[in-house]
């Protein structure tokens, strides 16, 4: 039962980085990027849980909760961080360190989860999983990118709207 | 276990395919009134929401309803969570054309609530929906008053960092 309460405190404290951290991306391009990766992550989620069944999620209503925390929480907050933080800096060293610990994160979360059997793999593999981290931290920069070109403006441009 | 309810390319299919046209193509004609990325926010606020209620309620443990024909997601639950996009556009469209405030706010959202229900109300009739431990449309007029507040505050919020600039 420690699996949702620990996820609410690291959703909590990421909700709390972002909120101090310093972006490059305004309020509302920050909300347009976060609901895309909530509905990415949720296909992804329910594509493997329900139609492939790869992975099952808990069948406990109480625990339940931690799950959505994962996907529609601190997966987007992370790749957020990581995106804000990869455009506010300069420096191929500065960005990748920003890349792995973002990246290290989302596995540190998968390992939880799985420990306190949130989610269960059933055929599943680690090695999906690090690709599937990967396109979640790709797909933001991704959607930064096109983000970028709609409002026609530079990345460093720090406006907070 | 995947529940199936039927096969045949019906009255739901066409309902969600008519409605997901007739909407986006709406929205191109009618005199834009938001920045791109607000009109974006916007639309996109439905989608997530839909896709946030329906992956959370219509999935095990709680298991309390299915869209279309089986309980598996498929391409036309894909099209069906697209097709809300408009209606959450159109929602804080007319908010802002109406010039909608104060006690105002209350019968626009108990207005627009009631119309989600009849749209719910629909899907059901059709097959877009099929309830299940006692659920039923009663639940849902709560969740779309409290989902339209929170997209009111939203918008509040945008126009203040606006006005800051």
């Amino acid at each position: 039962m420690i699996g949702l309460p620990l996820t609410l405190v690291i959703a909590l404290t990421l909700a709390l980085v972002f909120y101090f951290q310093t972006k490059s991306f305004n309020f509302l391009e920050n909300s347009i990027i976060y609901m895309v990766l909530t509905i990415i992550t949720t296909n992804v989620l329910t594509i493997l849980s329900l139609n492939l069944k790869w992975i099952t999620t808990t069948n406990h209503p109480f625990i339940f909760p931690a799950y959505l925390l994962y996907r529609d929480g601190i997966i987007p907050l992370l790749v957020l961080i990581f995106v804000n933080g990869f455009h506010t800096t300069k420096g191929l060293r500065i960005r990748t360190t920003y890349f792995f610990i973002c990246f290290i994160c989302l596995q540190a979360m998968e390992v939880l989860l799985l420990k306190y059997k949130i989610i269960e793999y059933t055929k599943w593999k680690w090695f999906f999983s690090f690709l599937t981290n990967i396109g979640y931290l790709m797909m933001g920069l991704i959607i930064a990118k096109m983000l970028l070109y709609v409002v026609k403006r530079s990345p460093k441009n720090d406006s907070r709207v | 276990m995947t529940a199936v309810y039927e096969r045949s390319f019906d009255w739901n299919e066409w309902f969600v395919i008519i409605v997901l046209i007739s909407l986006h193509a709406l929205m191109i004609i009618t005199p834009k009134i938001f920045s791109k990325t607000e009109g974006i926010a916007h639309y996109l606020y439905g989608i997530t929401i839909v896709y946030f209620f329906d992956h959370t309620l219509s999935t095990r443990p709680w298991d309390f309803y299915d869209v279309n024909d089986n309980s598996n997601f498929q391409i036309l639950d894909f099209l069906y969570y697209i097709m809300n996009g408009p209606f959450s556009y159109y929602f804080i469209y007319l908010y802002q054309k109406l010039k909608i405030d104060g006690f105002r706010t209350i019968l626009y959202l108990l207005l627009w609530s009631s119309l989600a229900v009849l749209t719910e109300w629909v899907g059901s009739k059709i097959g877009l929906f099929h309830y299940d431990k006692g659920y039923n449309m009663h639940w849902s007029f709560p969740i779309y008053m409290t989902v339209q507040i929170i997209q009111i505050i939203f918008y509040q919020k945008i126009r203040r960092s606006m006005d800051h600039l």
